[in-house]
């Protein structure tokens, strides 16, 4: 093998550090103190979450790696072992910060009356309370383990809570030491609400537990106890054999899911050591993703708070999702498309529109078939309802479900059946490949010609993360665009095996190409007085030849501006190599989401909206969509939009050279873009529901 | 009685699909007629089966690809309904043509899909290349100048057109397909380089035996078809400029690409380049083929058209809808009527004049029997061949008309078509269709009833027995209530006339409710 060219390993920042870089901005978002409580909890709640899945299958998959004895580094050159390394240093300090930021939340939460009642808080009637409520609720449930005397020992899941307890044991006169663990039942709320004057009181569940375990383990003495929880490796390796054994065998893959080895630990409590250390070795962990908490465990469970139905005051304000601009003075929905194309940026604006206008396929006579692909759908989805309907009244409805979406497995087993049962013609996607793009086609008959009409987005149909993801998505009916689409399906449902496409780009069958070609040209096209542009928005950049190109058109004098949300792999700033490129990263109330390309041209600008990150996943590994955007005017707001992204100084990090991310300052001017957005949407409404303002012809009001 | 009356006239909608099914794939198109008279493409479906493989190698299609061949119809089957699609015009080449079972083949489609396939002849195709061709290059003619050649490398066979100025100077079918050469002259055990040499042979020797044919080194234009040089041009990245409808590969890139390609299994094309599967396993065969014909040619460079023999059954399809039949070739189908009955020594004129008398009746008749002009046509050849059987013997001439004309072949009709023609000419006098009719009750139902209407309206103009000039430019015909009236100047014969007409026009008046009078 060829040795590393220490120039380009220079200009690439390690995926995983940056990822938790990325989970750093969430955790300063959980530490701002001008957000109101509950927005800030729930940042520090995704914190949690984020990580358990990074370690479920990033840091998994390392371990694999690691013990498999691979030396291979990743472009930043860095091995396994070395990454794991970092890795287990980078979260030690993150947990801290963010355990610190927990128990200083919930310090004052109780001073607005939400208490979260640890044992040492409990007054006499409230431990009086929560002993009944511990023998009549919890006591049945229980199921305490004696692991050291089970043969073969248990398996835990992962990401449950349990509780552990070290007890002291007479055996043949002598005293032994003896672990005893009681899982947390799923069934309860972790926060039991406990009857309080004056305040809401809210009770951990499982220190209840702590409190009367004794009670469960009679004539034995509890030396200490602790609170534990273990990430598991869910990596999944399907053999893909048949499309139509997928489903039974992602059944198999949730169950498997149990017994896979152990990859990190959380204990919280216990005094003592000795119950992590017995853990560490049960586990057969590597001790250095063992961590000691000092604020509640799987912070995740805080997002019951923060959904509560009341404390509005320590809410942000709600920003309802506006009538999309331009649909404004659309009445009906086809003949504005037909009219011109719709560009949606939600969820400033409604994701509405799109369920209405299913539900509105489903029941209209004119309207032949449906495709769409399905990734990640809500539970109870109206769009599914409306799937179902259309089948039953005859049309021929297609629906793509892509059934590795990471942990929703079981929920679109289900509804994937579902489908079927209503005589819908499911498919699971191509094998190998991940279906990732969204699209949504729907074939009319008018005055007995065929038109159809594609929505194509960046986001995922899915009613409930519509409303906390920003994405945009195109409606057209422009006939290339809509033939590529048909392809597209046809590509997803093998009923060819050839496929030709005008307008649009697929991964993996030529985005790669596609992507690098147009940075390429940018470089070419690129002159002294009139330097090329490129801005890109997008969640993560990870693809090493993608940040190559980029570096080379940087170093060419193209301008390069990205606004990057996650990942970034492309380290900017270095002298000579990248010093013409910016990153920044913007997290705010809404998971920034959209992936929308901008190249200049030397004057003829372009604008794409994508499926796809520029991850090598996604652009070799996955069924990807890249979309032109024809319209000058939508050109134009999509580049306004991505803009306004570069200006934002309140929500928004910049990437330094040494890969950290610092955030800008508010100038005397201060921008948020995500607000101006909402602001944009407003704006667009109140000025179309005003009275018609517009220019009339003096003659008309004369006759009148 | 008006039978059927609405099996033509129901069908209202735009959209039209054609299936063509090949040696190793079966391709769909399906588009639609849009106000302006242009078909817009809707979808282009391909998937894999080795149908040539079976019929080259054994001479018969096997149970398994026969069955794969159908499922993919099914699946297509669902497409349709996508667009409602009602007009489909499904066609088959060689590997169904060749194989001794493709009857069987051709039934069980029709049993599980209801669709019924062509087997068109290689002049079809030709004939059918060449007017999408034509169509794509709308009035830019000036790659016609001089000689030019067409060719198409399928996988059962090489069809060649050569054009003198644009008009079709001859057309020519040779074995040279990808799949038969594959299949007939490589064993699977030699490498790449050998199978390709062994192929390379065997083209150049069948390419010298038609030299005097096809006269190749007086080319000056050399227009390519197909599937596998469409994708050779992709590969190469011909310049491609979507205003253009061809895009050209130079003799020297094709050459290269073909040692390119010969060095690579299918698998790895398929993974490499994003072949389709069948593509991948002919595309090398196919290309040696259109190169070496290349290198005979005057010419350099190689025309990639980005039209099929599908766009040209869609074009005539388009066109029948819209009941606009390309005059030339309606006149192609008459010219060869005419050519079959001369071969028989038919009396020639008698025949034209049963030919106009019948088209004249169609066309009075159209709100009647709803048909389209396609089938003006077919009653036309069948008039003009109704007394080939005379040639065999005067007695149940109309019999030996009948297997005459089945066995023909008529430029521009399909097989299927001829056959309707056959029983047109049959039941032109004696007997009305009967059930006992074996031939007529293999007809399907629809067709049926529209030879019924058909054979009603030779019969009745059989029976007025018109033969001088005179009583034929005269001759009118009017509808009024339940009656046909009929004219007919000189009043020569008129009782005669009038009991050859009570003899022949029942069938005229079960069919039409009409009863003619003179």
């Amino acid at each position: 093998m060829r040795k590393k060219d220490p120039k380009i390993s220079k200009i690439f920042i390690n995926r995983e550090l940056s990822w938790l870089e990325f989970n750093q901005r969430v955790l300063e978002q959980g530490q701002a103190k001008e957000l109101p409580l509950l927005e800030r909890m729930k940042f520090l709640s995704i914190v949690s979450s984020n990580l358990d899945e990074f370690f479920m299958v990033r840091v998994a998959g390392l371990m694999q790696q690691s013990s498999a004895g691979l030396r291979k580094r990743d472009p930043a050159g860095l091995t396994a072992n070395e990454q794991l390394e970092l890795i287990s240093k980078r979260v030690g300090r993150m947990l801290a910060e963010q355990a610190m930021a927990v128990n200083e939340i919930l310090e004052e939460l109780a001073k607005n009356n939400l208490c979260i009642l640890r044992r040492k808080d409990w007054s006499d009637s409230q431990a009086e309370y929560l002993s009944d409520y511990f023998s009549t609720e919890l006591m049945p449930v229980l199921t305490p383990l004696a692991i050291e005397e089970l043969n073969p020992p248990p398996l835990l899941p992962g990401r449950q809570l349990n509780v552990a307890l070290a007890i002291a044991e007479r055996a043949a006169g002598k005293k032994v030491k003896k672990i005893i663990i009681i899982p947390v039942p799923g069934i309860f709320r972790r926060f039991i609400e406990i009857p309080s004057q004056n305040s809401t009181a809210l009770v951990p569940i499982e220190d209840i537990i702590a409190a009367y375990a004794y009670r469960i383990i009679r004539d034995k003495e509890v030396i200490s106890s602790a609170f534990f929880r273990i990430l598991r490796d869910a990596d999944l390796t399907i053999q893909e054999e048949e499309a139509s054994d997928l489903i039974s065998m992602i059944e198999q893959v949730v169950f498997e899911r149990r017994r896979r080895a152990a990859v990190r630990l959380t204990v919280s409590g216990g005094g003592d050591s000795y119950i992590k250390n017995w853990l560490i070795d049960w586990l057969e962990l590597d001790h250095r993703f063992a961590y000691l908490s000092d604020t509640l465990l799987d912070s995740a469970a805080l997002m019951e708070i923060v959904n509560r139905k009341d404390f509005d005051k320590l809410k942000i304000t709600d920003w309802p999702p506006q009538k999309p601009s331009d649909l404004l003075y659309s009445e009906d929905i086809w003949q504005t498309v037909q009219d011109h194309d719709v560009l949606l940026s939600h969820p400033y604006e409604s994701f509405e529109p799109i369920i209405d206008l299913l539900e509105q396929a489903a029941e209209d006579p004119a309207v032949l078939a449906i495709k769409q692909t399905l990734y990640r759908t809500s539970k109870d989805s109206a769009i599914v309802k409306s799937l179902e309907k259309a089948a039953a009244n005859g049309k021929e409805v297609t629906v793509l479900v892509e059934l590795k979406a990471r942990f929703d497995e079981s929920r679109n087993v289900n509804w994937a059946r579902r489908l079927e049962d209503a005589g819908c013609h499911v498919i699971y996607g191509v094998v190998g490949l991940k279906t990732h793009a969204k699209a949504l086609l729907l074939i009319r008959r008018e005055d007995s010609l065929i038109r159809r009409y594609a929505h194509l987005s960046t986001g995922n149909y899915n009613e409930f993360t519509s409303k906390i993801y920003s994405d945009v998505a195109l409606m057209t009916c422009d006939s290339d665009i809509t033939k590529d689409v048909s392809t597209f399906f046809n590509l997803l449902t093998g009923s060819s095996e050839t496929y030709d496409f005008s307008k649009l780009t697929i991964a993996p069958i030529g985005l790669r190409k596609k992507i690098v070609e147009l940075i390429e040209r940018e470089r070419l096209v690129s002159t002294p007085d009139r330097p090329g542009l490129i801005m890109a928005k997008l969640n993560s950049l990870e693809d090493k030849e993608i940040c190559q190109a980029l570096a080379r058109a940087g170093s060419s004098g193209v301008k390069i501006r990205l606004n990057v949300r996650g990942i970034c792999c492309l380290r900017p700033g270095i002298k000579g190599l990248s010093s013409n490129i910016e990153v920044v990263s913007i997290v705010d109330r809404y998971l920034e989401h959209s992936r929308i390309f901008y190249f200049n041209n030397a004057g003829h600008s372009e604008v794409y909206i994508s499926s796809a990150d520029w991850m090598r996943r996604n652009i070799d590994k996955r069924l990807e969509i890249l979309i032109p955007i024809l319209s000058a005017k939508h050109k134009e707001r999509l580049t306004e939009i991505m803009r306004i992204c570069f200006e934002d100084n309140s929500n928004c990090w910049i990437l330094q050279a040494d890969g950290s991310y610092k955030r800008k300052k508010t100038s005397h001017k201060r921008v948020r873009a995500q607000e101006t957005f909402w602001n944009y949407a407003l704006a667009a409404v109140r000025k179309a529901s005003r009275p018609n303002l517009r220019f009339k012809p003096i003659t008309e009001e004369k006759q009148a | 009685m008006n039978l059927g009356e609405r099996t033509e006239k129901q069908a209202v909608s735009s959209t039209l699909a054609a299936i063509d099914i090949g040696s190793n794939s079966i391709r769909m198109a399906i588009g639609q007629i849009l106000p302006d008279g242009r078909v817009e493409t809707l979808e282009q479906v391909q998937r894999a089966v080795h149908l040539g493989q079976d019929t080259f190698r054994r001479g018969r299609l096997g149970r398994m690809v026969m069955r794969s061949a159908v499922a993919i119809l099914k699946e297509y089957l669902r497409m349709l309904k996508l667009y409602d699609v009602r007009h489909i015009w499904a066609v088959a080449t060689s590997a169904v043509r060749e194989a001794v079972n493709s009857e069987i083949f051709l039934d069980r489609v029709l049993m599980t899909t209801g669709m019924e396939i062509n087997l068109i002849t290689p002049p079809e195709e030709s004939r059918l290349t060449v007017s999408a061709v034509r169509l794509s290059l709308g009035n830019r003619t000036k790659l016609f100048k001089g000689k030019t050649l067409i060719a198409e490398v399928g996988g059962g066979s090489t069809i060649l057109t050569v054009l003198n100025n644009g008009k079709i100077a001859g057309s020519q079918s040779l074995y040279l397909g990808a799949v038969r050469l594959q299949e007939v002259f490589t064993t699977g055990g030699e490498t790449n380089e050998q199978a390709a040499q062994i192929i390379k042979t065997e083209v150049e020797s069948v390419l010298d035996a038609v030299q005097s044919i096809i006269p190749f080194d007086k080319i000056d234009n050399f227009i390519a078809i197909g599937g596998d040089v469409r994708c050779a041009a992709k590969l190469i990245s011909a310049a491609e400029d979507e205003k253009e409808p061809f895009n050209i590969i130079k003799k020297e890139d094709l050459a290269a690409l073909i040692e390119k390609l010969t060095a690579k299994k299918p698998e790895q094309l398929v993974r490499q380049y994003h072949l389709s599967i069948a593509d991948a396993e002919t595309i090398n065969t196919a290309l040696i083929v259109y190169e070496a014909m290349l290198r005979r040619t005057k010419t350099e460079v190689l025309a990639v058209s980005k039209v099929s023999m599908r766009d040209g059954l869609i074009i005539e399809l388009a066109q029948r809808i819209a009941g606009k039949e390309d005059k030339t070739a309606a006149q192609g189908v008459i010219d060869s009527a005419t050519a079959l009955a001369r071969k028989y020594k038919v009396n020639l004129k008698h025949a034209r004049h049963l030919q106009m008398i019948s088209a004249k009746l169609f066309d009075l008749l159209s709100s009647e029997h709803g048909l389209s002009a396609r089938y003006r046509l077919l009653l036309e050849a069948a008039a003009i061949l109704h007394e080939v059987g005379i040639f065999i013997s005067g007695r149940s001439y109309h019999k030996h008309t009948f297997y005459l004309i089945v066995n023909s072949e008529i430029f521009g009709l399909t097989q299927s078509e001829v056959q309707m023609v056959a029983h047109i000419a049959r039941y032109h006098r004696r007997s009305r269709p009967k059930a006992s009719h074996i031939e007529y009750m293999s007809l399907t139902r629809e067709k049926r009833i529209i030879v019924n209407k058909l054979a009603a309206i030779i019969r009745l103009a059989g029976a007025l027995k018109v033969s001088a000039e005179q009583e034929l430019e005269g001759l009118k015909f009017a509808i009024k209530k339940d009656n046909l009236l009929i004219t007919i100047p000189g009043r020569r014969d008129l009782l005669l006339r009038r009991s050859s007409l009570e003899r022949q026009s029942d069938m005229f008046t079960d069919v039409y409710g009409l009863s003619p009078l003179l």
